[in-house]
């Protein structure tokens, strides 16, 4: 406990974690709050009957660790995957027949990411039905839906990366319905598609968008979304 | 709370250690294990294999073959008795380790488990080759060798040649075939029911016949009958010369119709022609072609056949009118087809929009494909290409009707592969739905295996271009003038070759001068024989004068010749020790157990009595140096004889003469 004690005193020690020992009163404890990055996002204080389970089923916070082990198990899924034909589909069978517990590996990846769909629309419906889309959260409302349409978006563009017949129609079909967008909808198909129909362009793009932009866009709003809860006043 | 999560958490890690479970236990592993303790057994002394994954990667094809994960012994030849899946792989000109495995039998490279090797799958619609269709992939990179491996290969190639699928199928490396003209078939046909018969049915007049049953209803055949007799003028307009008077005075004389009969004999019509099935195979059966032609075509065909049918493969016979004329009644008395029924109501009285239908239905079903018919309105109208059917994708397939068995065409439940769709198409065409224009070939089982097998090696698939072995034939008929005409006449390239260009049927000519003595070939042409007896085919006898013998004899001894055929200038064929080469003959080489001399031995090669007469000395002895230089395909054995044996049994050979 001494040596504990000393090596909290160090200068090194200090330097990381700014909150002054040893905490006594009420204003120490939510300083350390304050002071962390990883807890400042946390109230300072909670009651007890708003983390009642019955009143959020924890449906936000499932859906987030959904997002985790998809984050987790997408990077150690893109050791395995080129974004090219037709070694995407030749990796597919790798991880289903040569690398060690692949297909466990995406089985987690494809059924966190169902998952993580229905929850984020059972949250949608929670927050609908408790009323807690009403002011001050409208924002935060609208930040919501902005994370269900990435969440969906996530799931279209993975659909294509296995590059089987079914991911193969199944864009084939998503993109045409864009192309019927009046005025624009054919340059957003062209956009979409790297090209005018599906091809090595489709899947790198596709890919890009899957593992990079969709999911950086997804935390940043995660972020702004879990500080807005605070902000807006934490659970009602 | 607390329970809760304890729970879910133990759940999880059991769930977690599934996975790795599963992999140890896996098929691929049980399998290794077997081959381990089964070579433990074997008296050999085999090697256990570590166990782990094991596979073949060929960069070249882009494929990686784990086969070999589970067939482990394919390498080793002591296991060619072992059972599956150990066995070894049968002797094979390629190396399993250069060429893996999924590039030549298909299945699933990648996969480490039974179904999904080998079978068709959800994600996996190439499944293993039957056996019988092993040998399409040899020919994706030999695709016009005739190899020796692949007779069903080879077989299908002739097929798809001989049936003319590239008038309808775009098939690359094929060329149309002759196909007689319809042009005149208004006065040639001898009535209109032999039409309607042979459109309904082909093969029951001419069950090899080439043309195949297209399933018309009645009333497109009724169209098309009375559209095509409409048709009187024959090509180039040229006419028909009158028969001569001493037809109608004499045919139904018994003494003219001999005549007819033995001139038909003697030219042996039979070589190329069948009657009721016997005899050749080259042109249509003769047996009721009385009632499908008049006596006026027969008579001026058999006189000027390629003024009447451009391009047809027939020779023109150095005959006397009245010689064809007594074969016209020879053959107008004898080859009748007598169930043939004549429904003398319908005659003569066509609807009155009979040409706009019946040119309909001639473009529907794409007869320009095959016959040319000079007609205004007339197109072709292909059907599908099949330059890359063997990589069909199988969702590009309709299957139509395929999977409803109490239709009447349908053979009950075709499985979703490649080759069952090409085999079923070419079987029974109806079977994927009535509206297709493709019709019924009268192909046997083995057949159309065949032609499944060539198709199947269409593929797109690239693979590198030092794995293809092509074969481009250029050659082409260089004869001109008097020669070519000649040739022409008496379409000797059907059967004969030079420098690769005709047919395979009789013997290449390229060499022909320098192997064959002048005065042998003159007879010969006079009275053509069968050197080896066992053979189907033979020269007829085409009558041909003498002015064109001498011409041909000619072109023979100064342009078909091979310098490489002449005796080496050191080796003297008066100095030779005839008897010594008698012995080796007779004693060291054994000749007599293929070839007959002076009564005595074989019949596998032609008999060498007056051989001496017939072939010339330098051919003999470079033949007997090395049998396949000249004739790859010939059996006679290679027996590495000396020089000295060679010219001392070609001195022998020589004195064997005529006497």
């Amino acid at each position: 406990m001494q040596i504990f004690r000393k090596i909290q005193m160090t200068k090194i020690w200090r330097s990381i974690f700014r909150t002054d020992l040893p905490i006594k009163t009420n204003l120490d404890r939510s300083l350390v709050i304050f002071n962390s990055l990883t807890l400042h996002i946390q109230p300072v204080k909670v009651r007890e009957r708003a983390i009642k389970f019955t009143y959020t089923f924890y449906l936000g916070m499932i859906s987030f660790f959904l997002f985790v082990i998809l984050t987790v198990t997408g990077i150690l899924l893109m050791l395995y995957y080129q974004p090219a034909i037709p070694h995407a589909y030749e990796n597919m069978k790798d991880l289903q027949f040569v690398v060690s517990n692949g297909s466990f590996l995406r089985n987690m990846h494809r059924w966190s990411a169902h998952l993580m769909v229905i929850t984020v629309f059972l949250h949608m419906l929670r927050v609908f039905f408790s009323g807690a889309y009403k002011p001050p959260r409208e924002f935060n409302w609208v930040i919501g839906v902005l994370l269900l349409i990435l969440t969906l978006l996530l799931g279209y563009t993975g659909y294509l990366l296995p590059y089987d017949q079914l991911s193969y129609w199944a864009v084939t079909v998503g993109a045409n319905i864009v192309g019927y967008i009046p005025l624009i909808g054919k340059e957003i198909r062209f956009l979409l598609l790297g090209g005018n129909q599906i091809g090595e362009y489709t899947l790198i793009r596709f890919y890009v968008l899957h593992c990079v932009i969709l999911p950086l866009f997804l935390t940043l709003l995660v972020a702004l979304h879990f500080w807005r809860i605070r902000k807006d006043g934490g659970l009602n | 709370m607390k329970k809760i999560y304890s729970v879910t958490s133990l759940i999880f890690l059991i769930v977690l250690a599934v996975s790795p479970l599963k992999s140890y236990f896996s098929e691929w592993r049980t399998i290794q294990n077997n081959y381990n303790r089964f070579v433990e057994k074997l008296p050999q002394k085999i090697k256990p294999i570590p166990v782990g994954l094991k596979q073949i990667w060929i960069k070249d094809f882009n494929r990686i073959d784990r086969c070999v994960t589970c067939h482990v012994g394919i390498n080793d030849n002591r296991l060619s008795n072992a059972p599956q899946p150990f066995r070894s792989h049968p002797k094979i000109p390629h190396d399993v380790e250069k060429f893996g495995c999924t590039i030549c039998h298909e299945g699933q490279g990648l996969a480490t488990d039974y179904e999904e090797a080998h079978l068709s799958t959800e994600f996996w619609d190439k499944p293993l080759l039957p056996r019988r269709y092993v040998q399409s992939s040899c020919a994706k990179c030999h695709p016009d060798e005739n190899l020796k491996f692949t007779s069903s290969v080879n077989l299908g190639r002739e097929l798809i040649n001989e049936y003319n699928c590239v008038a309808c199928h775009d098939i690359p490396g094929f060329r149309k075939q002759f196909v007689p003209s319809l042009d005149g078939i208004g006065n040639k046909a001898e009535n209109r029911e032999w039409l309607i018969n042979w459109l309904k049915d082909p093969f029951h007049s001419q069950p090899k016949s080439k043309m195949p049953q297209f399933h018309f209803i009645d009333e497109e055949i009724e169209s098309l009958v009375d559209f095509l007799t409409s048709f009187k003028n024959f090509p180039n307009n040229v006419r028909f010369e009158s028969l001569p008077k001493i037809y109608f005075e004499k045919k139904e004389d018994e003494n003219f119709i001999q005549l007819g009969q033995t001139r038909f004999r003697e030219a042996r019509c039979i070589s190329c022609h069948s009657v009721d099935g016997k005899g050749g195979h080259l042109a249509v059966d003769l047996g009721k072609i009385a009632s499908k032609v008049n006596e006026g075509w027969l008579f001026n065909y058999i006189k000027y056949p390629q003024k009447f049918q451009p391009k047809v493969e027939m020779p023109q016979y150095g005959f006397s009118n009245e010689e064809i004329a007594a074969i016209t009644a020879y053959i107008k008395s004898e080859f009748v087809d007598w169930e043939i029924e004549y429904d003398e109501s319908k005659k003569d009285q066509p609807e009155p929009n009979f040409f706009e239908k019946g040119l309909a239905v001639f473009n529907k079903y794409n007869c320009a494909g095959c016959h040319q018919l000079s007609a205004k309105g007339i197109f072709e109208n292909p059907g599908p290409e099949l330059s890359s059917i063997g990589s069909k994708k199988l969702y590009q397939i309709d299957w139509g009707k395929a999977n409803q068995p109490q239709d009447r065409y349908v053979v009950a439940g075709i499985p979703h592969t490649r080759y069952d769709f090409i085999e079923n198409k070419i079987k029974s065409p109806k079977s994927f739905g009535e509206n297709t224009r493709m019709p019924r070939f009268n192909f046997s089982e083995t057949q159309i295996q065949s032609i499944t097998s060539y198709l199947l090696s269409l593929n797109e698939e690239e693979l590198p271009a030092r794995y293809q072995r092509k074969f481009i034939t250029t050659s082409t008929d260089n004869l001109h003038g008097e020669i070519g005409e000649i040739f022409k006449k008496y379409t000797c390239l059907k059967c004969h070759s030079i420098n690769n260009y005709g047919g395979k049927i009789a013997p290449d000519l390229t060499r022909i001068g320098s192997q064959l003595q002048t005065e042998w070939t003159r007879k010969y042409f006079k009275v053509p024989y069968s050197l080896r007896p066992i053979v189907e085919e033979r020269m007829p006898n085409l009558f041909i004068s003498n002015k064109e013998i001498e011409l041909l004899l000619q072109y023979f001894n100064t342009t078909l010749l091979d310098d490489g055929l002449m005796l080496p200038k050191n080796l003297d064929l008066k100095v030779a020790n005839v008897h010594r080469g008698e012995n080796l003959f007779r004693e060291l080489y054994g000749c007599q157990s293929c070839h007959i001399v002076s009564g005595k031995g074989g019949y596998v090669g032609p008999p060498l009595d007056n051989v001496g007469n017939r072939l010339k000395p330098g051919w003999i002895y470079k033949w007997l140096l090395d049998p396949q230089f000249y004739n790859p395909k010939t059996i006679e054995p290679r027996s590495n004889m000396s020089n000295k044996d060679a010219i001392d049994i070609t001195a022998f050979l020589m004195t064997l003469r005529e006497k």
